[in-house]
This record gives C-alpha cells, structure tokens and sequence, in this order.
C-alpha cells in the first residue's frame, strides 16, 4: 500500500505536463526502441552450426534476401520512438513495438533460410545474441510506453502482447520462421510441448483454485478478528521466506507417508510424486497475495459508507455483497494477479517432483546442455505469465469503478 | 535491551542450526528410520559445512552486487535529471515479475556453462529489484519541504543525499535490503539445478536418485537458513510498535 501510494505521489509530480509536453515516457521509450533496432547488427542477426553437436558461429544477415522485413523492422523502430513523443499516442508506440517485434522475426526467418541454402541439412540455425537482446528492448519498450498510460503505474504491455501474439502464431503457421533450430525442435516435440503445455496450465489453475479455496475464507473471517488476521498474515509471509524446492522436497515425504498410510488417497493419484506436492507446494505461495489482496480489498469500502449502511438495515452479508466487493474488487483482482503470474512461474519448479509442465522440458535441456530445448520450455513460461498479467490487468481496468483507482 | 534478547534469541537459533548441521550425518537411525527403503540415506557426498559455505557466499555475494547496483540506481531515479529513467524501471519490475528465476538460470546457461555463473546472474538480478524499488520509494518518500529546508541552508545535492535523504529513507532501503538478501537465500537453492554448490544441492541429487532422506535434509537445512536469516537481519530493523 506504501507502494501505491509512493507511487500516486510521483505520479502526480510528473502529471502536470500540459499536452503538448513530451511525456516522460518519451526518453525511455526512444532509447530502448534505438537500441532494438542497432544491436542484431552490433551483436550479430544469426549463428549457423553445420551440425547439431558443433557450436554456432555468427554470420552475417543476408541482406537482399531479408531487406523488406528488415526495412519495416526499422521503420516501426523509429516509429516507436516518434509516437512516445506524444502521450495520446503513448498507446500507439506500444502496439508499433509489437510490430516491430514481428518484423524483427520475419526478418529473422527470412535471412535463416537465405543463409541455409546451400548448407548440408544437418545445418542448424539459432538467431544470433543480437536479436534476443533486441526482442528485450523491444518488451521492454513496450512496457515503457504501457506505464504512461492512466494513473495506475501499471507497465504490463498489453496492446504489445495483443499485436504480438497473434502475429507470432500467423507467422510460426505460414512456415516463414521454419529454417530455424527452435521450430524444428517444436515441430519434432509438437505433442510432448502442447502435452507439456495443458498440464502447466492445469497445475497453475489447480494450484490457484486450492489456494484461493484456503485464502478467501479466511480472509472473511480475518476481517473482523485480528488475531486471526495476524496469524494468517504471519504464516503467508513465513512461507514467502522457504526456497520454493525445498518447500517441494519437504512436501514429498508426508504425502508419501500419507498416502501409504491410506490406500484411498493413493488411488486417487496422490502422493509424495507428482501433481500432489507441486500444486500443494504452489498453493502455499500464492495464500500471501491472495490473502492480502482479499484484506486490502475488503477494506477498500471507506468505514463512513458501511455505517450509513448499518444504519439502513443492511446485514453483515448484504453489505459484503452490495458494498465490501464491488469496491474492493480491484484490489482483489490485483492480489489474484500476482498470485496467477507467480503460479505459472513456480510451475516450472513441478516437474522437478515428476509433475511434469514446462519445467520437464527446461529441465531435460538443462540435463543436455541443449539451448534450443531450453528455449523450447522457458518461451512457453514467459509468454503464459505475460499473457495471465496482461489478462487480469485489463479485467482490473475493465472492473474497477472509476474512483477507486489507486 | 529488548534488541539485545532478541539478538541472543537468533545467536541460540543460529547455533542450534550449526549444530544440527554437524549432527546430520551422525543421525543415520534417524534418516534411515524415516526412510527404510532407501539403501544411502545418510549424506555424505560433501561436507555439510562446504555447501553452507558455498551457498552463503553465492547468495551473498549476489545481494551485495545488487546492493550496490539497486542503490546506485535508485539513487539516479530519483534526482531530477534522472526522472526519465522511472518507465523503464517499471517496465523492468513488471517483466520481472513474468520470467521465474528458474527460466532466467536456465537461459544463461548455454552461455555461461554450468556452475555458479547463471545463478549468481540470475540472483543479481531478482535481488537487485526489490532493493531498487525500496530505494526509489524511500526516496521519493522524502517529504519535499525537507529538501527545500536542506538547500535553504545551503547544502549542496551531495550533502542533501548523504546527510538528509538518505538517513530519511533508511528504514525502507533496510527493509529492501532485507528483503534481497532472503530472496537471494532462497533462490540460491535453485541454482543446484544448474551445477551451482549449495545447500539445495542434496535436494536436486535426491530427487534424481529417488532418495527422500536426500531431499528431506537438505529441503530442511535450506528453508531454516533462510528463515534464520529473515529473523537475523530483522535485527537491523526497528522493532515494529
């Protein structure tokens, strides 16, 4: 709360810029939009390997076969930077990035397959430092024109991911971006990622829902009762400070006891192996902003509004239906986004109790010391968190009455 | 008085883990009695006391970098030339928050090999935000009369940031230090997975060998260091009420 309110207080140190004045956003946004366009060319747009066991090497960008995208590319980097000049446009610079991003892929794809003609098919690929590093600024540019927008210093790059995304499914679908190594690890592991992918999904809703199920009671009842409320909180915070793997680990040997104890809990698939601990392990990170945004929520109805409501007649439960929610809504919202974003990061960590996700991926090209493997399993994890944010942060928008935005 | 009891609460708990530490390979019954099943349940691949080394000068060391480099830029942030730097540091927190330490491990290492090096990277970074955002919000959580009163009398911008805003702002840059050095604590455990010698290191063995006893000592051993070390430099902190 500290924070919002710190927040709230350079927010309005900055806002009294008339609209002609460049928004701050500006210099951030111009920078990181040029660096986007000059490092593939500093730090090299592709590296080829003859084979899959010899490591990489740059080369250069075929020029004539990849010149419209790159030309685009560039344009939609200077026009990142000329949009941010003006904060009505602020919107515009964001989706421009996204499309930027694209070009920057097409323009990728395109020079992968110039470059491997001619190449042995064993030929490998990979996009060079440059264009990683690029693809940040650009994200990140994104992010810098998405914080200007509204009060709420909010820098999740939604219009970014909404051009982007779908543009990036258009172009793995029309087959431009095939020459490269990662898209012939996807299309060989096309079952086992989607596989991989559903049950990530599965265990981050299933860790979400357990949690949500403990928090949300308790935090009812935690309203009016503080030593409840200290006790939860205590306990939230105590489990922030436990390493998620160990926290993993710990939970592996109960439940096996647990369900060696009681057949019927084994045949129900629970154990000290799989989903069980992963998504109880999950589940015990996510009660502290679940609970905490529940609290703040619940307090958000000012004390006046809920005596006048006393006052009318009103019960316990009408004025938590008809007042304490839909004020409290944002910031409800708010504690269940960063507990979504948290459990589809943590989910990663499942596979290491055989829950399988993402994670196995990551893992099993950590074992291989495989960078496309590990591309394979960590682009998933980040783009699904990056989705769940962009997700709950235009709800909170959406859902929050005008004058209870903080 | 009160901080030095509570100094003598967390020495005693400190010692009580040490202790612990030195016991766990003596208590073969114990391990082996929780798990009958496993043949090698007593850890004796490497000293207890090598990988507590190893793990508190990784995760140290990672929180003192990032002290320096979260302070130095939150310091920047908030002078008057440096205001243009604050979306991108929002933008930073809130990629931050979607990519998982893990991913970041497992990203730098093809290029920086197995070992310490993506995990120090990787702790650098997620500790280097939270200290950051509390130096920031420390900051600009100076009243703005008391910075005018400080030029008033004729400090300059040095002295009006070592001898006014910064003993103002202590509190919250603690507190965030705190915060770093737990979260780094904590995530150190995870560099196991990438080769990096800590105390999650008989973690991450124990789940490849299927060894419970593994993964219960060194699961255990992990999470009372970091809550150790919450509740000691909670002592830095001014008690609360």
């Amino acid at each position: 709360m500290a924070e919002a309110r710190s927040r709230l207080l350079t927010d309005a140190a900055a806002t009294p810029s008339p609209a002609v004045a460049i928004p701050r956003e500006a210099t951030a946004a111009a920078l990181l939009a040029a660096l986007a366009a000059v490092l593939p060319f500093l730090l090299g747009w592709l590296s080829v390997a003859p084979n899959r066991l010899v490591s990489p090497r740059p080369v250069a960008l075929p020029m004539a076969a990849a010149a419209l995208p790159l030309g685009l590319f560039l344009l939609c980097c200077l026009g990142v930077a000329l949009l941010a000049r003006r904060r009505a446009l602020l919107p515009w610079a964001e989706a421009v990035a996204g499309l930027a991003l694209l070009a920057l892929l097409a323009t990728l794809g395109l020079g992968a397959g110039a470059a491997l003609e001619g190449a042995s098919r064993l030929a490998r690929v990979a996009p060079g430092a440059g264009v990683w590093f690029s693809a940040l600024a650009l994200l990140l540019a994104g992010g810098c024109c998405a914080a200007g927008r509204g009060r709420m210093a909010d820098a999740t790059p939604t219009r970014f991911l909404a051009v982007a995304l779908p543009g990036l499914a258009l172009l793995v679908a029309s087959g431009l971006l095939d020459p490269l190594s990662l898209l012939k690890e996807a299309a060989q592991r096309g079952p086992e990622l989607r596989l991989a992918l559903l049950r990530h999904a599965v265990l981050a809703a299933g860790a979400l829902t357990l949690a949500a199920a403990v928090a949300v009671p308790l935090s009812l009842l935690a309203l009016r009762r503080p030593r409840l409320e200290a006790a939860l909180m205590t306990l939230a915070n105590g489990l922030q400070v436990v390493p998620s793997i160990a926290l993993f680990g710990l939970l592996m040997a109960p439940l096996a006891g647990l369900a060696a104890m009681w057949p019927p809990l084994r045949a129900a698939g629970i154990g000290g192996i799989g989903a069980a601990p992963a998504v109880i392990g999950i589940a015990a990170y996510l009660l502290l902003p679940l609970a905490a945004g529940m609290l703040a929520g619940l307090r958000q109805a000012p004390p006046e509004l809920i005596d006048a409501a006393r006052g009318q007649g009103m019960n316990e439960r009408a004025i938590l239906r008809h007042l304490r929610v839909p004020l409290g809504l944002g910031a409800m919202l708010g504690g269940l986004r960063v507990a979504a974003v948290q459990a589809v990061g943590l989910a990663t960590l499942a596979a290491l109790v055989g829950a399988g996700g993402l994670g196995a991926i990551v893992f099993q090209g950590i074992g291989q010391l495989a960078a496309d493997l590990i591309l394979l399993g960590v682009l998933p994890v980040v783009a699904l968190s990056l989705c769940v944010d962009a997700l709950l942060a235009a709800a909170q928008r959406l859902l929050m009455p005008p004058g209870t935005r903080a | 008085m009160r901080l030095s009891r509570r100094a003598a609460g967390v020495l005693a708990q400190a010692l009580a883990f040490l202790l612990a530490l030195w016991a766990a390979p003596h208590l073969g019954w114990l391990w082996g009695g929780l798990f009958p099943e496993v043949q090698r349940p007593v850890w004796d691949q490497r000293n207890w006391f090598a990988l507590l080394g190893s793990h508190l000068l990784l995760s140290l060391g990672a929180a003192a970098v990032a002290a320096v480099l979260g302070l130095a830029g939150g310091i920047l942030a908030t002078r008057q030339s440096g205001r243009r730097l604050r979306p991108l540091l929002d933008a930073l927190f809130s990629l931050a928050q979607a990519v998982p330490p893990i991913a970041v491990i497992a990203l730098a290492l093809p290029a920086l090999g197995f070992g310490a090096a993506p995990t120090l990277l990787a702790l650098v970074l997620y500790a280097c935000l939270p200290v950051l955002r509390g130096a920031v919000a420390g900051l600009d959580g100076v009243p703005p009369g008391v910075l005018d009163a400080a030029r008033g009398i004729g400090m300059g911008p040095w002295r009006g940031l070592t001898q006014i805003e910064m003993p103002l702002a202590l509190p919250v840059v603690l507190s965030s230090l705190r915060l770093a050095v737990v979260l780094s604590i904590a995530t150190a455990a995870v560099g196991a997975m990438a080769g990096a010698e800590c105390l999650g290191t008989p973690i991450v063995v124990g789940l490849a060998n299927n060894n419970g006893a593994y993964v219960l000592q060194g699961g255990l051993f992990t999470a009372w260091l970091a809550l150790l070390a919450d509740r000691a430099l909670a002592l830095l902190l001014p008690a609360r009420r």
